[in-house]
């Protein structure tokens, strides 16, 4: 007996939830998009650290106790992890999203990626010696 | 070297299946021949009911466009001997709805494709020109690898945004509109603006990037989308600062 409902004309795949991870371009993505909640976390830690420092000394050696327990060490591990790889996925992501003309030619990848991972290094060597104490 | 390979073709009769099927097919392992040789090479001995679209077979007509073992691939420039010792499973392009084994209806693209108007617009007005118009090389390769796009759809059957919006208007749509902007003998830049400036326009794409990995032109039509954004900013802070919107 002939079904009563009519049969699609058509077969449309469904996206599975699982697709970002069919495809390495897919999970990097959904990393990249992941990793914007860990940097929001550090700007939170940021400013509480900041009213630790108004709130004065007791105040500051309270926060620094807090961020040397175990657990925050773990927490600030896996953002750090994190907020490297957002650095780094969207540093990826520049040129292919700008690639400028210089005198009507397209710049090369390299030409507009180097100065950012320039600029990059010399920001973090000026943070390390700030750090240890060499300035 | 091997002298067989299989292939597991993706079926689906709209008369009798609910979903793909997969029916496997051994053929002949031929140094040069290519994965469309294969499908002919089933057609014509082993199964005629298998069903594909295919014309120049040269990568030039984008006809052919199928996903081989999980990858979007023009199937004429595909290398059975690439995949060994196979099998080598070939699907329909992902996100189009199936007409019937690897044929996929392609209306959505054909629509997104007119909507952004991928020809060359004169000002109401204009003068009629004397002569042909004439472009420097400089002028010509300002957007000389947007205009390389064979509409052959791998973009969109990779494109995860367009898989999980379909109102998105998609790479290639995109890159071509962008094409026309490019072209010093254009003038419908306003035109197409109102169309890809939108939510679904450009600013639905999140930069995944994979479009661009499987063009088989290499017009990267990511970084069209993105140039795009760019000039659709532009254009929008023009119209908020300048007076009369900066004309």
């Amino acid at each position: 007996m002939p079904s009563a409902i009519p049969r699609p004309k058509y077969y449309q795949r469904r996206m599975p939830l699982t697709w970002w991870l069919e495809r390495w371009n897919y999970t990097w993505f959904i990393l990249r998009e992941l990793s914007s909640a860990f940097v929001a976390y550090w700007v939170i830690i940021t400013l509480m650290q900041i009213a630790a420092l108004v709130g004065g000394p007791q105040s500051y050696a309270g926060f620094q106790a807090w961020m040397a327990t175990p657990v925050m060490m773990v927490v600030n591990l896996i953002a750090f992890i994190f907020i490297l790889f957002h650095t780094l996925s969207w540093f990826r992501l520049v040129p292919q999203a700008i690639l400028p003309r210089i005198g009507g030619k397209r710049t090369s990848v390299v030409v507009t990626a180097a100065p950012m991972y320039v600029i990059w290094a010399v920001a973090s060597v000026v943070v390390a010696c700030f750090v240890l104490g060499v300035f | 070297m091997a002298d067989k390979i299989t292939l597991e073709v993706a079926r689906f009769s709209p008369e009798r299946d609910d979903e793909l099927r997969f029916d496997s097919y051994e053929v002949p392992l031929h140094e040069n021949w290519m994965v469309l040789d294969a499908l002919n090479y089933i057609k014509d001995q082993l199964d005629g009911s298998v069903t594909f679209r295919w014309s120049c077979r040269m990568g030039i007509c984008g006809s052919c466009g199928m996903v081989v073992n999980g990858h979007e691939r023009l199937t004429c420039e595909t290398l059975l001997a690439d995949y060994l010792p196979g099998p080598i499973r070939v699907e329909p392009l992902r996100n189009f709805p199936v007409v019937r084994d690897l044929v996929v209806d392609i209306s959505d693209f054909m629509e997104k494709l007119e909507r952004v108007k991928p020809w060359i617009i004169r000002k109401e007005g204009a003068p009629e020109p004397e002569r042909e118009f004439l472009q420097t090389p400089e002028q010509l390769e300002t957007y000389k690898q947007y205009s390389l796009c064979i509409n052959c759809m791998l973009c969109y059957s990779a494109c995860p945004v367009y898989g999980l919006d379909p109102h998105f208007i998609g790479p290639a749509a995109s890159a071509l509109s962008l094409r026309y902007n490019l072209d010093s003998r254009d003038q419908g830049t306003a035109q197409r603006m109102d169309v890809m400036a939108q939510h679904d326009g450009v600013w639905d794409c999140t930069v995944i990037g994979e479009c661009s990995v499987v063009c088989p032109k290499h017009v990267d039509p990511s970084l069209a989308i993105q140039e795009y954004k760019i000039s659709a900013t532009k254009a929008w802070f023009k119209n908020l600062l300048m007076p009369w919107g900066g004309k």
